[in-house]
């Protein structure tokens, strides 16, 4: 079986789109249960109290690239077939920021707004308000800035390609920045905890 | 004894697959296999070939769903090349632009290049892989200045037009005396142009 399906032309337009939307109702789902729909869970991970959303994305970054990696080694899955984003480093750490700010605000980032949402709560839906407000502001006012978000092309980088890397030690680095991140997570929240007892 | 924590076996999984994956290499390139088989069957069902005379009928219609690669020397290239086609040395193939899902047709002077680079190709899993039978010698002897003499009298036009719409012409007793001039038109040589197909418009773009 040759992988990604879609670019080996196993189905269409049409169907693709079907599926996006069935993997999307799943990934919403999931983050549901995970709890990222409660705006205030989210939040509590720039304070250190729960550290979840971490662990989550760390588990999910983790198990995606030992799935695109190994099935890529055996053969399974054409990983240059798949997309990935050209690298414009200032405007995508300006954007990055952006987000953040967003987020530390909100207390939520695009996708968890849309579960939030989903979930009925007010919140979501003013946070998803604002984040269709402001795709149409940038929309509008793309041909001020399109210089500066082109700017930086540095093409279609990675970081074994960049660093010079081989992708067995990238994955390797990565996972156990993973398994560290988890440590400190465990360790931060109870520290964070006995703090809060103390009070 | 407590039983082990969830967490603790994950942990443990984690570094066994990421220590695996220090050791086992590259994902983008790996040895090639070939499956004789598939490529015998791809042979004796004629799914490994195109004929001058078809890519001609392609080129004129316009079809853009192939891309055709002159795997000949640069210089060779810019001397002439069919309509369309981009130069890829046969030592760079794999490491091209050439996408696996793309409908790729090959050609070089003759058979012998474009078949070498057929079977890499095909043994890299690349999907649609035809050589141009005959190679350029059979573009010029089918497509540019083609014989047309044992012909009916439908088939001459149809390939006389063929012939001219590529700035050749046909061999016709009609005019015998008439020598035939054996070099190839002239096709203006991309100045400054970078080696490939222009890239459709603009990529769609992916993500989230």
């Amino acid at each position: 079986m040759n992988f990604p399906l879609f670019k080996f032309g196993f189905f269409g337009d049409e169907v693709s789109l079907v599926l996006a939307f069935v993997i999307g109702i799943g990934f919403g789902f999931a983050l549901e249960r995970a709890g990222f729909g409660n705006a205030r869970l989210l939040a509590a991970q720039f304070y250190f109290t729960d550290m979840r959303v971490l662990k989550v994305m760390f588990s999910a970054i983790v198990t995606a690239m030992f799935g695109v990696y190994f099935f890529g080694l055996f053969g399974i899955l054409d990983i240059s077939l798949i997309y990935t984003t050209d690298t414009f480093m200032l405007p995508q750490v300006i954007g990055g920021l952006i987000l953040g700010i967003g987020f530390v605000i909100g207390g939520y980032c695009p996708g968890t707004s849309a579960v939030s949402l989903a979930t009925g709560r007010i919140d979501g839906l003013v946070y998803f308000i604002g984040v269709a407000a402001g795709v149409f502001v940038f929309g509008e006012l793309f041909p001020l800035i399109e210089n500066f978000f082109v700017s930086g092309s540095m093409g279609n980088v990675s970081l074994p390609g960049y660093f010079n890397l081989s992708y067995g030690f990238v994955v390797f680095a990565v996972a156990i920045m993973a398994l560290g991140a988890f440590i400190a997570a465990e360790w931060g929240e109870k520290k964070m905890a006995k703090k809060a007892e103390g009070k | 004894m407590k039983k082990p924590k969830i967490e603790l076996i994950l942990a443990i999984l984690l570094l066994f697959f990421a220590v695996i994956a220090l050791f086992a290499g590259d994902p983008y390139s790996s040895t090639l296999k070939i499956n004789p088989m598939e490529l015998s069957l791809n042979s004796t069902k004629g799914h490994d070939k195109v004929t001058p005379t078809e890519l001609a009928e392609l080129l004129i219609a316009g079809d853009q769903e192939y891309v055709l690669v002159d795997l000949r020397a640069e210089e060779e290239y810019l001397q002439y090349f069919i309509p369309g086609a981009i130069n890829i040395s046969p030592m760079n193939l794999l490491n091209s632009e050439l996408m696996k899902n793309q409908r790729i047709i090959l050609y070089s002077s003759d058979d012998l290049e474009s078949g070498k680079s057929w079977i890499l190709l095909k043994a890299a899993k690349y999907k649609d892989v035809r050589i141009l039978s005959g190679g350029l010698d059979g573009w010029k002897n089918n497509v540019l200045y083609p014989e047309i003499q044992a012909l009916s009298e439908n088939e001459r036009s149809k390939i006389s037009q063929i012939s001219f719409h590529f700035g050749g012409q046909p061999k016709s007793d009609a005019v015998g005396s008439q020598t035939v001039s054996p070099d190839l038109p002239k096709i203006q040589a991309p100045v400054n142009v970078p080696l490939s197909k222009p890239k459709p418009a603009r990529k769609k773009r992916e993500g989230c």
